[in-house]
């Protein structure tokens, strides 16, 4: 019951890398894709429905947040919501990993794949399909999206203090999901917990690639984390195993030290547990941006 | 008002209890070179003694918005906007530079603003003439 109260109290709709993470993986990808790739992208996503874009068009960089874009649609017709993540209970060295059976987002990526090689799907689906696919590659690289410690959906359970957030309602509590989302961007500045910089609101998303503070974040994040330096590309591109990598990080690092949380506590978070997710997080970011890149090369690139 | 009288009365005290001497190339040099004091765009306390003065704060810029006709646009350094400076654009100024697009480049980043501190209904503002106020920082 207590839990349950304490459910209340987090925000309902805790999502992957929040809107700025998304962008980041997006700019990172625009980057790396070729003008045929980024063209072709570009094209599909503009077809997407925008009521909840500021009835802007989306554009390669924007496309990855229309899948929580749509949430804001009545929720008895979002039907998506199982397609983000995947539950597998944590372990000390997470050798419990097993997929187990879909909807989950393993599945999702390997659905959108399946449209976007068939040359005779519908151009509505295949627009559909990028920019799920731009989601979910975003999603299965948040530790917290394939890792969860009793029943607590991804650390959504798991509520903390000891961090302020600039984007949650008044009285809302965060968690440890809500903390992950934006992970990238907290870091430790003279002993102290600080947000480097604000997520734009929709409003004020870039109008285009390259623009506005997601340009600016994504080339520090690419300068921080040089391409040849992130062993993880040298593996070949599989979701299953991109699951596999995030739950390790959420079993081995992206809980604070200790025991799970009890019903009634709300957990300080230190600045040493922030300053080691800030640079996996910012990590994880840049993989998920290659790794989206190479996959949309080969599937509108012509490679 | 009330603060405009404090400030003359102010000036006028130090205008009458220094003797003007002219400024030797000496003496100009670390005026000129004196660090500028920055002030928080939320520090809202130590803003209002500065009414009138040409200052400049630093702040995280939350979000940009509008008002419903789009004549007047703003930046945001907190959710409410009573609780930080105001930053104001009317769109008819700033040589067609004050847009949506070119205000949220500004979104999200760490700027330092220069400009003259004004008061609207109790808030306090600044009511901008053109996008080079604006610095952002690294």
């Amino acid at each position: 019951m207590k839990r349950a109260l304490l459910f209340l109290l987090a925000p309902a709709l805790a999502q992957a890398w929040d809107s700025a993470g998304h962008m980041l993986v997006d700019q990172i990808a625009w980057e790396a894709c070729s003008p045929k790739t980024r063209d072709a992208v570009t094209a599909l996503v503009a077809t997407l429905d925008n009521r909840y874009n500021d009835k802007q068009p989306y554009h390669f960089v924007t496309a990855g947040c229309w899948m929580d874009d749509l949430r804001s649609m009545p929720k008895k017709d979002y039907e998506w919501s199982k397609w983000h993540y995947v539950d597998i209970a944590k372990s000390d060295d997470g050798s419990l990993f097993k997929l187990p059976e879909p909807p989950h987002i393993v599945w999702a990526i390997g659905e959108n794949l399946k449209t976007l090689r068939d040359a005779s799907a519908p151009l509505e689906d295949r627009a559909k399909a990028v920019a799920q696919l731009m989601h979910w590659v975003g999603d299965i690289h948040q530790p917290m999206h394939t890792t969860t410690w009793q029943d607590d959906r991804g650390g959504n359970g798991y509520l903390i203090t000891g961090i302020t957030f600039t984007d949650l309602m008044p009285g809302m509590v965060g968690n440890l999901h809500t903390y992950w989302d934006k992970a990238f961007r907290f870091a430790v500045v003279d002993d102290k917990i600080a947000e480097q910089w604000y997520g734009p609101l929709t409003r004020d998303r870039p109008a285009k690639p390259g623009g506005g503070v997601i340009g600016v974040e994504a080339a520090r994040l690419l300068a921080r984390f040089p391409k040849d330096t992130l062993d993880e590309l040298k593996k070949p591109a599989d979701a299953e195993a991109w699951a596999r990598e995030s739950h390790l990080l959420g079993c081995t690092k992206a809980y604070p030290p200790g025991e799970h949380t009890t019903d009634a506590e709300v957990r300080k978070l230190e600045p040493d547990f922030i300053a080691a997710n800030y640079e996996i997080a910012g990590r994880r970011v840049v993989v998920a941006g290659y790794r989206l890149a190479a996959l949309l090369e080969e599937l509108l690139g012509g490679k | 008002m009330k603060y405009t009288l404090i400030l003359i009365a102010a000036l006028a005290s130090a205008l009458a209890a220094e003797e003007p001497k002219p400024a030797t190339p000496a003496e100009a040099k670390p005026a000129a070179a004196a660090e500028e004091k920055i002030y928080s765009a939320t520090d809202l306390v130590a803003l209002r003694p500065l009414l009138g003065k040409k200052i400049t704060v630093e702040g995280m810029v939350l979000s940009t918005s509008a008002n419903k006709t789009e004549t007047m646009r703003f930046l945001n350094f907190t959710k409410n906007y009573k609780e930080a400076l105001s930053v104001v654009f009317f769109s008819n100024m700033g040589g067609g530079t004050f847009t949506k697009e070119k205000l949220s480049e500004f979104a999200g980043r760490k700027v330092r603003i220069t400009g003259t501190l004004a008061e609207f209904n109790g808030s306090l503002q600044f009511k901008m003439e053109s996008l080079d106020q604006i610095k952002i920082q690294p």
